[in-house]
């Protein structure tokens, strides 16, 4: 694969690939590097013919969902503790501080449909998950949100 | 949500780490091209190494009677249900609650999995579900079942079946909506790793997408059980020495699950090599190593889960959708080597 034709591919899709690695790693800067490095290296190394725009976005989106759920299920990455400068980062933005509290399986399918714009179908397609799960998973991510903000200003 | 959305937005990258990553990106690529050349004769010697070490195929099967309902599912005649080994017992118990009224039409049971065919009535709204679970005896070990529900990734196939009989196990399932009356009929399967006994009392708990449990009784028979087919692949993939053998490969009703031996365990991977197998699971399109082929040519992501690699041979769509996808599954290709089902 030519190098101009990554450069353009990943001045398309960075942006996008950033924020979704960033709900995982929860800001840390050298995970979301690693993320987007090895994914791209993937793309180059398998030499991945896309048919259209469309499907690239959709294939980065799946393959960076994929990449972070995989790296986020090992233990170390699940105890592991925010650099200080992040987590400072964080918490100048008390909604960021919460999105990024969610369980990991909401993260994805919020940032689609809130950010991303797409249906619950489209959703569904592009993950390989059944639409009901989706719409479960934007309904309980939407009441987990709402409980961790309520539950705040209760407090 | 319009907070939700402008938060993500704030999520940016500076100019500078733009660059840095591309920078990163372009010289890893250079790296690899260098390492590649040296590869090479290795490479060679790895594509060598597929040997095809047994190949066994099973057919045990006993055929009772499979409810309307599951072979319209399945798309599948009694013989070929034969064919596939599939048993099951019809249900038909039904319990109403206050909002709903819910039928077990029939369960099918292989070694591993349960599958249950049952629909859903919603007395003033469409109910939907998420969650499924199944205990042996007439109620729920909570204590048990709340650490299951605990566990923050519970994902589709991390099950846990305690040595008590009690069980509290995530489902997969298929729904099939039909908003005008209100039923929505479900498909789903539940791990039980083999710890049924041959006539069991059980409850089924279904969990609604409202949080709302709807706790079933019913008599569930064990029958025969079938493997479809069963193949042991020595591999070596082409991209480092990590060895992987497949174990098993079965095709159930609902799933075609491929079960891997690594020569190392999989938490102790570097990063290469799970990039490398993590590559060959999810790739979709058909550069990919990994992939189910359907007869139209068209693939399907594979899903990893630990040592098992699963898809759901009906997955999206409508019935009619889905039984075709099901109908259509004839091979799963592993880095070059075929199962042929």
């Amino acid at each position: 694969m030519e190098e101009n034709h990554i450069e353009e591919m990943y001045y398309r899709n960075v942006d996008r690939m950033y924020k979704i690695c960033y709900l995982f790693f929860k800001g840390n800067k050298s995970d979301i590097e690693d993320a987007i490095q090895s994914i791209f290296i993937k793309v180059m190394e398998k030499n991945i013919h896309f048919e259209n725009l469309d499907h690239e976005k959709a294939w980065l989106i799946v393959a960076t969902n994929n990449y972070c759920k995989n790296k986020v299920k090992h233990w170390w990455n699940k105890n592991k503790e925010l650099d200080f400068d992040v987590k400072e980062e964080i918490k100048k933005d008390e909604t960021l501080e919460k999105v990024l509290l969610l369980p990991d399986k909401y993260k994805t399918a919020i940032y689609m449909h809130y950010y991303e714009g797409y249906s619950c179908v489209e959703i569904s397609n592009i993950l390989q998950v059944p639409e009901n799960t989706i719409y479960s998973y934007l309904h309980k991510g939407r009441k987990k949100l709402k409980e961790m903000i309520e539950g705040e200003e209760n407090a | 949500m319009r907070k939700l959305k402008e938060t993500i937005d704030k999520i940016k990258l500076d100019d500078y780490e733009r660059e840095k990553i591309l920078h990163r990106i372009l010289n890893h690529e250079e790296e690899k091209k260098r390492d590649k050349k040296a590869f090479l004769p290795r490479l060679t010697t790895f594509f060598l190494a597929f040997i095809l070490v047994t190949g066994s195929c099973y057919a045990l099967a006993k055929v009772f009677q499979i409810d309307d309902k599951f072979k319209f599912l399945f798309g599948k005649t009694d013989e070929e249900l034969y064919e596939y080994g599939i048993s099951g017992s019809a249900v038909s118990k039904t319990k109403e609650f206050t909002d709903a009224k819910i039928t077990i039409q029939q369960t099918i049971l292989d070694e591993k999995e349960i599958y249950i065919m049952l629909e859903v009535e919603g007395k003033e709204e469409n109910i939907y579900l998420e969650e499924a679970y199944l205990s042996s005896g007439n109620s729920f070990d909570e204590t048990i079942l709340n650490q299951v529900k605990n566990q923050e990734e519970i994902d589709s196939m991390e099950i846990h079946c305690s040595e008590t009989q009690k069980y509290g196990c995530y489902s997969r399932g298929l729904a099939f909506v039909n908003e005008k009356d209100r039923k929505t009929g479900y498909a789903i399967s539940i791990s039980i790793d083999g710890k049924l006994k041959e006539k069991e009392e059980v409850t089924l708990r279904l969990v609604s997408t409202e949080g709302k449990n709807y706790d079933i009784p019913f008599t569930l028979y064990k029958n025969e059980i079938k493997i479809k087919e069963n193949k042991s692949v020595q591999i070596v993939y082409e991209e480092g020495d990590l060895a992987v053998s497949v174990k098993e490969v079965r095709v159930t009703p609902l799933h075609i699950i491929v079960d891997f031996n690594y020569s190392k365990p999989i938490e102790n991977l570097s990063e290469e090599e799970q990039a490398s197998l993590f590559a060959n699971v999810f790739n979709e399109n058909g550069t990919s190593d990994t992939y189910v082929t359907y007869k139209d040519g068209a693939t399907s992501i594979l899903r990893l889960e630990g040592n098992n690699l699963s898809t759901m041979s009906g997955g999206i769509g409508t019935k009619e959708e889905q039984i075709k996808n099901i109908e259509s599954v004839k091979s799963v290709t592993i880095n070059h080597v075929t199962f042929t089902f």
